[in-house]
């Protein structure tokens, strides 16, 4: 049974329609590349998903659940995690505390008064995993943009959830963080169900296995790089130039 | 919890980390130990029973620090709540007084009596209890502003509207003070409380035992407050003060969090007002009205919003240099006030409090950069 299932949904803004009859299923285990040019509805898809823009039309399903109406914190709570374009951390928070506050959410009010020990084994984990155990004591807002980057994915680890929905991961990253972004990627893959928002075409190249593209609002089309990339649809609304051309 | 064992220890020594654990809490020791048993001793009962009144206002700042400091609410209309518990112990003390009083029929308060009123309201009725009247000092605050915070906050109303609002709230309440004479006492407010719980107030022993208390009270809220700012739910506070929105995405609902947090806030207000009560002798509209919240808020301002001591002693020297001032040359005051105001908005936005961490940081810098530069000359 698939985890997700948009069925025809439609968003509009006024008279800009930024979805237009989206229908796409995930199955567990999946892992997504959504790409299209600027103003696809990229974005506005994770956001609709998220609660965070509600549906003008059409349906969306989590784990069999209709995730219509609910607040963006029930979302995060019926397991969908995301990231946000421009990191989002809390600056004035520290690292660890970043990634604590993520991993608490299910905490009652009363234990989040509690007196705090020790950071939890998970935090602490998940901190090594993204390689930023050394900048634990350090406020967020010191981190490079990298470092920001890749601790939002930390924070998204530590709400547990299914479904995790990263919108431009690799965006203003040099080729090393890029690396390492996509390695920890590939590796997040094989135990969660994941749709990433990318532009990057060498990171596409690299990591991408099934790709769906999005143009104006609808779904262009759905394969693997391959195969999207010499759709000549593709190729023409996506690049932006004519077949004869798009040659890489 | 073998993980948390990996984590490198910042590089200080055991001593050293010791030595700036144990010197916060020997700080507190040493104030409470001071304002306890020196500064009744050595201050005259006039300077003591003021001292006593800034106190009060330091525990309102606690709250507003904790709202505003921690939570990004900025409430410019916690005199609402101060005067909340201000009168829930005024009318008690007023009950208390008419009670003695043999001028007075039936217990009834005389500006009642003026006001042609021949018996006591239903809501003051309970109020000839001091348990009921302490009770709801604290209660009543926490509740309308439970009730309020949760309303508005669950609308998503923050920033300028929510100071707005609270701002309103505060002319609002004066409003229906003022205009309910017979029932609140106007504009004159409730004056000359004799007694509490039998025992003259007018006493120097008196004066001294709520000056104590308020210490003690003021101490004993610092340690609850500091405790819930270091808790998750501290964490969560700032988090939510600097995005809200993307705290939903954590998975919190953001307002309960600051329902609570301004409903604690309201409640610490009202537990300055109710001591401010038998302290000052007075309570009226003109003392939680629109200009007393906005001097509240300065007072934490400059101070310091985002550390409770610093709020708290914000509101003793603002306090303190309104009376000293005022006493000298009563006219410059308010320009003086508005321009420490402007100085601390524009260059030490975190307050006298920031200022301290801001030299540190600075002292600091220094020190790791020449550490640095001795790692790196040749051995």
């Amino acid at each position: 049974m698939s985890l997700l299932t948009i069925d025809d949904l439609t968003v509009t803004f006024g008279d800009f329609t930024a979805l237009d009859h989206v229908t796409l299923s995930l199955d567990e285990g999946d892992l997504l590349f959504l790409i299209g040019p600027n103003g696809a509805g990229k974005t506005t898809l994770i956001d609709t998903i998220t609660g965070r823009t509600r549906p003008t039309s059409g349906t969306l399903t989590f784990d069999g659940r209709p995730l219509h109406g609910m607040a963006e914190h029930h979302i995060v709570r019926a397991g969908i995690g995301r990231t946000f374009q421009t990191s989002v951390v809390f600056e004035h928070l520290t690292v660890a505390d970043n990634v604590d506050l993520a991993a608490s959410h299910h905490l009652r009010p009363w234990q989040l008064l509690r007196r705090r020990r020790a950071l939890p084994e998970a935090v602490t984990h998940i901190l090594e995993r993204v390689g930023l155990t050394e900048r634990l004591h350090d406020r967020a807002g010191t981190l490079s943009h990298g470092q920001r980057q890749w601790l939002e994915i930390a924070m998204l680890l530590a709400q547990r959830p299914r479904l995790l929905l990263l919108d431009e991961p690799v965006a203003g990253m040099n080729t090393d963080e890029r690396t390492r972004t996509g390695e920890l990627l590939t590796e997040i893959a094989t135990d969660h169900t994941i749709i990433v928002i990318e532009h990057d075409m060498d990171f596409l190249r690299r990591y991408a296995h099934q790709v769906v593209v999005l143009h104006e609002g609808a779904v262009l089309t759905r394969g693997d790089l391959a195969t999207v990339q010499s759709d000549p649809r593709v190729q023409e609304v996506y690049l932006g130039r004519t077949p004869s051309e798009a040659t890489t | 919890m073998t993980h948390t064992s990996t984590v490198p220890a910042p590089p200080v020594s055991r001593a050293a980390s010791l030595g700036r654990r144990l010197r916060g809490p020997a700080v507190f020791v040493a104030l409470l130990a001071a304002a306890l048993l020196v500064v009744p001793v050595v201050l005259e009962p006039f300077r003591l029973n003021l001292l006593a009144q800034y106190l009060c206002y330091a525990i309102v700042a606690l709250g507003i620090a904790l709202a505003w400091g921690r939570g990004g609410m900025l409430t410019l209309g916690h005199g609402v709540y101060f005067g909340l518990g201000a009168y829930a112990m005024a009318m008690h003390l007023t009950l208390a007084r008419a009670a003695q009083d043999p001028l007075d029929p039936d217990g009834l308060p005389s500006f009642m009596v003026w006001s042609g009123l021949s018996e006591l309201p239903w809501f003051w009725v309970p109020f000839a209890s001091p348990a009921v009247a302490v009770v709801a000092a604290v209660l009543v605050p926490g509740a309308v502003a439970a009730l309020l915070g949760w309303s508005v906050f669950r609308q998503r109303v923050r920033g300028a509207y929510f100071a707005i609002l609270n701002q309103a709230l505060a002319a609002a309440f004066v409003l229906l003070l003022v205009g309910q004479q017979h029932l609140t006492g106007g504009s004159n407010g409730l004056t000359d409380f004799p007694v509490f719980a039998g025992h003259s107030l007018y006493t120097p022993t008196a004066q001294t035992t709520l000056y104590v208390l308020t210490v003690l009270v003021l101490a004993g809220l610092y340690l609850l407050l500091r405790h819930i700012t270091r808790s998750r739910f501290g964490t969560l506070l700032i988090a939510i003060r600097d995005g809200e929105d993307r705290v939903r995405h954590l998975g919190y609902d953001p307002t309960w969090a600051k329902t609570l947090a301004y409903a604690l806030s309201a409640m610490a207000a009202g537990i300055g007002g109710a001591l401010f009560v038998p302290i000052m002798g007075i309570i009226s509209p003109s003392l939680i009205g629109v200009i007393p919240s906005i001097m509240m808020v300065l007072a934490v301002a400059i101070g310091g919003r985002y550390s409770l001591a610093g709020a708290a002693l914000g509101a003793v020297l603002m306090n303190a240099a309104q009376t000293t001032f005022s006493e000298h040359f009563a006219g410059t005051w308010t320009y003086l006030q508005g321009a420490l105001f402007v100085v601390v908005i524009a260059l030490a936005p975190a307050g006298l409090a920031g200022l301290a961490g801001q030299v540190r940081q600075a002292l600091h810098h220094r020190r790791a950069h020449v550490t640095h530069t001795s790692h790196g000359s040749p051995r």
